[in-house]
This record gives C-alpha cells, structure tokens and sequence, in this order.
C-alpha cells in the first residue's frame, strides 16, 4: 500500500479515535503514529484531547494539558529514538 | 571527489525539519499558554458535538439490530422485573418527594430559598473515551450554565461541578475523578470529612476512631438543600491506627449516565 496513502489512514483514525473511541486505543494509534511517520498529528491529537476532554490532569496530578504534554514527549522521544538508534 | 551539493540538501532538509518541529512545539505552547485555548476549546466543541451526536445515532441503531437476535423469553422476564423494579421505586419516591417539599417550605419559613435553578443536559462523552474523569454535556452558556455549577445524577445525587462552559457545551468535573477531594458529611448532624476521590463512583475518607460509621449510611455535600454524594459501603479498621479508612461509593455509575441536572447557581 502507498505510504502516504497509510499515513492518511492512520491520521483519520487517530481524530477518529480522539472522538469515538478510548483513550488508551487513541494512545496506541499514536505510538504507532510517530513510530512508522514524523508523527505531526500526534501534537495536534493530543492538544485536541486536552481541549475537548479538559485539560486539568489526573491522579491529583494537576498537571494541565497532559494529553498534550504526553503527546510533545512522544513526538519528540520517537524522533530521538529513529535518529540516533534506528538506521 | 564527492560533490558538496547532496550534503547542503540534506543539511538544509534536517534544518527545515527541526526548524518546521520546533515552530509547531511554539504554537502548541503558545496555545496552552495564552488563553486560546477557551476559543479554540468552543470550536472544537462545535464541530464536535455534530459529530458525537452522529456516532450516538449510529450506535444505538447497531444496538437495536442486535437486539431482534435476543430471545424473547429474556426480553419477557427483564420486562417483569423492571416493571416490578418501577413500581417499588415509584412508591419509595412518592413518600421522599413529599418529605422533601416539607423540608424546602420549613426552610423557606426561616427566610432561606432552597428552591433549585436547573437544567436537563445529556451526555455526550464520558470516560474510557475521556482520559480524565470528565462528562462532556450538551448545554452551555446559552441554556444558562456557569463554571462551579454543580451537576446531579438527579436532582439530588451530585456527581461534580461544570469546570468548562462553552457556548453549547460544558465539561463536567467529577468529584470522584482520582485525587479531588470534596468536603462532605456524615449523615445529617455526622463529622466534616475530606473525601478523595479513587475514580468510577469511589470514594475514601479517614474517621477518628471514636466515630461510628455504619455500611449503608448516607454520605451528603454540606448545602443548604442536603444533597446526596455516596452511601457508605464498607470500613477498614486497622488496630494500630487512631483513624479508619472508610469507602463510600456513589449509588449510580458515573460513566453510565446519559443524563444529568446542572443545578444552576445564577439565574
């Protein structure tokens, strides 16, 4: 299949995903985002969460836009990851 | 000799990229940050609330489908029950409704308006869809809904308070969202306790010892109309403690809700 035609797929799925489905299957779809692209809409995804779900943290964390912050640290840990460990 | 130029592309490429990475890590803080995120958050809302509506439909079409496969018999016997189930509730709030608008016109005598400002909203998310222990509501500003409104399973059982209000939506707080701690009291005229929350409906709070706190007893928000919160489900008692940990529970599901009360605070 196209890649890019697999990258628009997964990138449906995820908004998808942000809307319909579990946060956990949401997160899956974004590991396996940012581990085969760049991963950009993994940022937009999360910052999507945040503003639609709340944005106030959990387990008294209260930690505001976690979604988002998880979402900068896979974003960039993936990117750390295939340069330096991934050839 | 190698040519120069593949290396210049590729530095400019890796440059563009980290460049391109960064700028949208800025506008991401830059959202968070700024206050754009209550603007954005109502967009969002607004083309998002279309779309869950949508899926709900969808769902329950699905659902139905799968029901002309159930046995009739089955269908026959939950029928009785719930009728059974009615009809002893029916009874039950027949007897709490009246005792309820004795106690809004005792107050009422003693210069104090108990009387409750709401408004019936659905649910349109709830979690594990949510990561956070949020109900995503139908109404919003326009119907009349303000942050730290609280939000009633029914108009009675308080489950949280509004946290977010957009035009047409709000975003519900639950109080037994992990980690919040709400004040409450033990029955009418029982200790002011601080309970945590643990998530889906759970509570734990700590009693002195001295204290008896008995499974099944009413939990309540201290307000002047005494709202329910939990029932007391059970407690541990640990010998070398001068406290108890006592577990309470809220008597309806949170996440099975299709709809609440915001039981508004302003006209």
């Amino acid at each position: 299949m196209n890649p890019r035609a697999i990258r628009i797929t997964l990138g449906i799925l995820l908004f998808a995903s942000v809307l319909y489905f579990p946060w956990y299957v949401t997160l899956l779809i974004a590991l396996i985002i940012v581990a085969r692209t760049s991963g950009y809409e993994v940022l937009i995804a999360g910052l999507c969460v945040d503003l639609l779900y709340g944005d106030r943290g959990i387990w008294g964390l209260e930690v505001p836009f976690l979604a988002t912050g998880t979402a900068v640290i896979l974003f960039f840990a993936a990117h750390f990851i295939k340069k330096n460990f991934i050839r | 000799m190698k040519s120069l130029r593949p290396r210049v592309k590729t530095r400019r490429k890796l440059f563009g990229n980290t460049a391109f990475r960064g700028l949208l890590l800025l506008i991401v803080i830059g959202i968070m940050l700024f206050g754009l995120s209550s603007s954005l958050r109502s967009t969002l809302h607004t083309v998002a609330l279309p779309l869950w509506k949508g899926g709900a439909y969808v769902g329950s079409t699905i659902a139905g489908v799968f029901d002309l496969f159930r046995s009739k018999n089955a269908l026959v016997l939950e029928n009785e029950r719930l009728k059974a189930e009615f009809a002893e509730l029916s009874i039950r709030l027949l007897d709490r409704n009246e005792l309820y608008e004795e106690n809004l016109a005792l107050k009422e005598r003693l210069g104090r308006d108990a009387s409750v400002n709401a408004v019936l909203a659905a649910v349109v998310a709830r979690p594990p869809r949510a990561p956070y222990d949020t109900l995503l509501l139908d109404a919003g500003s326009r119907d009349g809904v303000s942050v730290g409104d609280f939000v009633a399973a029914s108009e009675t059982l308080i489950i949280g308070a509004i946290e977010h209000v957009t035009l047409t939506t709000s975003i519900a707080r639950l109080y037994s969202a992990p980690g919040v701690v709400t004040e409450v009291t033990l029955g009418h005229s029982g200790p002011v306790l601080q309970a945590v929350g643990q998530g889906a409906g759970n509570f734990e709070a700590r009693v002195p010892v001295g204290i008896e706190v008995l499974a099944g007893e009413s939990v309540l928000l201290p307000t002047i109309v005494p709202h329910v919160f939990a029932v007391v489900e059970y407690v541990r008692f640990n010998p070398t403690d001068s406290s108890r940990s006592v577990f309470f529970r809220s008597p309806v599901n949170p996440f099975e809700l299709r709809f609440v009360t915001v039981l508004r605070q302003s006209e």
